[in-house]
């Protein structure tokens, strides 16, 4: 296992590289330059010598190999640069919104395995009843709607209607809140973001789920386990659900990108401060620093879920051993 | 007796009535008032780095400049760090002389000393002071400022800049922070001064800067204009428009600026806590035309496309009625504004100006050279018009309008950086029309050389090189009275409004969103430029 985990690990660190030069080089190739972004766009334009100054400061005037070379060497090191829109550090700027992103993805994610899996299994074993129509119609409706739609009908309603929960942002900022208090008060602002991103996920694992726990309790050893008396209940749950979890692994290792990088749309809504945001207006101005940064994370948290989802393989399926 | 008790009743009148004055006085201060914007700073917290609405959105609340009346203030010129200024019998030096008793907001006395170091700093390339470099010099000649004691400063010009206090209206930075933490003008913009929070002179002070999210100012206490009333201000940035929406409606936020055109201002008006006000403001709308283009070099040809607009109905769809159709090449902000007349909405007129220029009317009703000077015959008359947004609606009305007298207008989307390269620094564009928007340039029409007298094709947005705009405009900035320079700028104007490098569409209103327990009455709210506040220490809030 551990041999297993050290090649994985050295093949990661190859492909990072390969991600960063092609991210470097692609990026490059596309039209346009970060110093026409450099303007307010209704404050008018800056001047070509103007440009040239600016563009000296920022470093843009160097062939694009030594600009590459430059930024491996100090990323190496942990200098990922400055943002040429803000001139803030990189690692700042990128660091300061993971976590916030992690957070709203990862209470996404246990909201939507939380949910998932009970009602998924809960569908399989009482398929074609009262609920499992309820919960299939339930399912289609969350994976048909959109979430920006969705988001925006929240808002309306528990925000603008009947008051409970902000619309946006992280925290109230309330003077002299601490503890506890600033506790509840980032959990208020999470709600709303965390139920539209895990609507998605809660709506089509729970699909998986059926699928897959009908899958399992047709096998052979099911029948055997209910044949030597085993209680529904214990069946369904100790071989049933472990047997179906393997699909789920897959998919919620795959979903952990996703839930990184695709929450943008609702940290755009409810002006989450997270790094989807970072990511997209990076890429509208031509920040090439930022851009980096946010593809290295993001690449980071992809190679690593799938690192976790092949371990978990061999904790969910005592048949799969890495030797 | 009842002398006695008549005077003891009017004292205890007087005495009631002055308590509630002072009641009413003191129940001003305190509170938080919420801002929201889009966007978050973009250029930093050094007020002579940016020059954009999220950067000067934090300025107008921090720092201070030496007077009113340049771009982004108030156009009056107004001491505010300096008291008082005068130009030497010879023109070339002025000597400012500053307002005692200022404090920056920790603790230091700001002297002449600031304005040496602020004015050298903006000067050096490597500061990156881009948007106001120019300003403090004569052509490559830079002002010479020295120090004549702690509280003035003498300066020194090439020539005679007869706007000198006008140009130089830029926030002062302080000199002890950046020199006693060895920041030097190239480490500027990375320095925590700049991506944190800077210090500056003005009523309130950065606390703390959550990224993304918001940023935190408190009242400075030494604020050397009156103790300020709130207690707090929080920018909240909240990046989509219908989210700033709903945090209005909600109450998280008291103060936004709103999409013009859009259902926000209905939003707003229907909510019993909000109110609107939509200013007419110093920026205007335009369609830049390439005038080198053989097609589009004809002015009749510019003059029809003008006169196939119905402006009045662009305004109204495009911009819900919020704004005015332009009669002038540059807006009512302007001093050297004068209405003109022209360019009503008449398609028949247009169609006959086509046909003198050599245009007839072809099979499928799009026009076709018959003999148009530089284009072949036999041509059709088929251009492109580059437009940087989807979501914007006026391609489409220009496309409508112009294929109504026979001019096929193709749309073509292009992301801005791309449209940049593409042209900008180019004496041969190679794009046909595209959106322009001029404006916060204040009052002085000398600010508009750069759309209208630069006499260079490669500088000007729309390859316009005309040699007598460009000395007109020359003329006005070297006059010191601005009454004798606005008689230059207006004939620059007749020349431009005659030849029509760009077709004026529309003034523009803004639309703001405001809490009703917001009180600027004392502030002087002036939303239609970027610092929307005359007196931001005066803003005060009803508290629940």
């Amino acid at each position: 296992m551990a041999r297993y985990l050290a090649g994985r690990l050295a093949f990661c660190v190859v492909l990072l590289l390969v991600i960063s030069w092609a991210a470097f080089f692609v990026m490059h190739l596309a039209p346009g330059d970060p110093l026409a972004m450099y303007v307010d766009p209704e404050k008018g334009f800056l001047t070509p010598d103007e440009k040239d100054i600016l563009r000296h400061n920022l470093g843009l005037d160097r062939p694009l190999v030594v600009q590459y070379t430059y930024w491996l060497g100090n990323c190496l090191q942990g200098d990922w640069g400055y943002s040429l829109r803000s001139r803030l550090p990189v690692m700042e700027e990128v660091l300061d919104r993971l976590p916030n992103t992690l957070l709203l993805s990862g209470i996404a994610l246990v909201v939507a395995v939380t949910l998932a899996l009970p009602i998924g299994t809960i569908t399989a074993v009482r398929r074609y009843g009262v609920i499992d129509y309820g919960c299939t119609i339930a399912a289609f409706a969350g994976i048909s709607i959109p979430s920006f739609f969705f988001a925006m009908l929240v808002v309306w309603l528990f925000s603008v209607k009947l008051g409970w929960l902000p619309s946006t942002g992280m925290h109230s900022f309330a003077a002299g809140a601490s503890g506890a208090e600033a506790l509840w008060d980032v959990v208020r602002h999470l709600i709303l973001p965390a139920a539209v991103l895990s609507l998605r996920e809660v709506a089509s694992w729970t699909r998986y789920q059926r699928s897959s726990v009908l899958d399992v309790l047709n096998q052979d050893y099911m029948r055997t386990a209910r044949a030597k008396g085993l209680r529904e209940t214990r069946l369904i749950v100790r071989h049933g659900v472990r047997n179906a979890l393997i699909p789920m692994v897959t998919l919620a290792g795959l979903s952990l990108p996703e839930l990184v990088g695709g929450s943008f749309v609702v940290e755009t809504i409810f002006a989450w401060p997270g790094m989807g945001r970072l990511g997209v207006l990076a890429i509208q101005s031509r920040d090439f620093p930022i851009v980096m940064g946010v593809t290295m994370v993001t690449s980071t948290v992809v190679l690593a879920g799938n690192l976790l989802a092949d371990i978990l393989y061999a904790w969910v399926d005592p048949r799969i051993h890495y030797d | 007796m009842a002398r006695r008790g008549l005077l003891l009743a009017v004292v205890g009148i007087l005495v009631a009535g002055l308590s509630l004055v002072v009641q009413a006085e003191t129940d001003k201060y305190g509170g938080t008032l919420t801002f929201g914007a889009t966007a978050e700073p973009a250029k930093g917290f050094v007020p002579i780095l940016g020059n954009g609405m999220p950067d000067l959105m934090i300025y107008q609340f921090c720092a201070e400049p030496l007077t009113w009346g340049g771009e982004n203030y108030p156009s009056e010129l107004r001491p505010i760090l300096a008291e008082s200024w005068e130009m030497s019998a010879d023109e070339l030096s002025w000597t400012i002389h500053l307002r005692r008793g200022v404090l920056w907001q920790d603790g230091q006395p700001f002297t002449a000393d600031d304005v040496l170091f602020w004015a050298q700093t903006i000067q050096d390339p490597a500061a990156g002071a881009v948007y106001f470099m120019k300003r403090f010099y004569v052509g490559d000649v830079p002002h010479r400022f020295e120090k004549l004691d702690d509280y003035t400063v003498k300066v020194t010009t090439a020539k005679p800049v007869y706007r000198l206090m006008q140009d130089i209206c830029v926030p002062l930075i302080p000199r002890h922070i950046f020199v006693d933490n060895g920041i030097t003008s190239s480490g500027l913009s990375t320095s925590v001064w700049n991506t944190q929070g800077c210090v500056g002179t003005g009523p309130f002070k950065v606390v703390s800067y959550s990224r993304g999210e918001a940023i935190i100012l408190e009242r400075n206490e030494t604020y050397w204009g009156g103790r300020p009333y709130l207690d707090r201000l929080i920018i909240r940035i909240v990046p989509d428009a219908d989210a700033l929406v709903s945090a209005m409606l909600t109450g998280e936020i008291d103060w936004a600026r709103l999409r013009t055109g859009s259902v926000d201002l209905d939003d707003i008006q229907a909510a019993s806590h909000l109110t609107a006000i939509t200013p007419l403001i110093d920026y205007s709308s335009y369609v830049g035309v390439n005038v080198k283009k053989p097609m589009l070099a004809d002015k009749r040809t510019r003059q029809a496309m003008l006169m196939a607009l119905d402006r009045e109905a662009i305004v109204g769809n495009l911009l819900g009625g919020l704004g005015v159709v332009m009669n002038a090449p540059w807006n009512q902000v302007v001093t050297a504004y004068t209405p003109m007349i022209g360019y009503d909405y008449n398609p028949d007129a247009a169609r006959q100006l086509l046909a003198s220029v050599g245009w007839e009317k072809g099979s499928d009703g799009i026009l076709v050279s018959k003999n148009v000077n530089g284009v072949s015959p036999g041509s059709r008359f088929v251009i492109e018009y580059s437009s940087i947004s989807a979501s914007d609606n006026l391609p489409v009305l220009v496309q409508a309008y112009l294929r109504e007298i026979g001019i096929d207008v193709t749309i073509r989307l292009i992301d801005q950086a791309t449209l940049a390269a593409e042209n900008d620094g180019k004496a041969d564009k190679p794009f046909d029309l595209m959106r322009l928007n001029f404006g916060y340039f204040g009052s002085n029409a000398g600010a508009y050389a750069r759309a209208f007298g630069t006499g260079d094709a490669s500088v000007s947005q729309t390859c316009y090189d005309n040699p007598e705009t460009a000395r007109l405009f020359t003329l006005g900035s070297n006059t010191s009275d601005p009454a004798v320079a606005d008689t230059y700028y207006r004939q620059a104007a007749e020349i431009v409004w005659h030849e029509l490098p760009v077709l004026p569409l529309f003034q523009q209103m803004r639309a703001w969103g405001i809490n009703k327990r917001v009180h600027t009455e004392e502030a002087v709210a002036n939303p239609g430029i970027y610092s929307q506040f005359e007196f931001v220490g005066r803003i005060w809030v009803d508290r629940q």
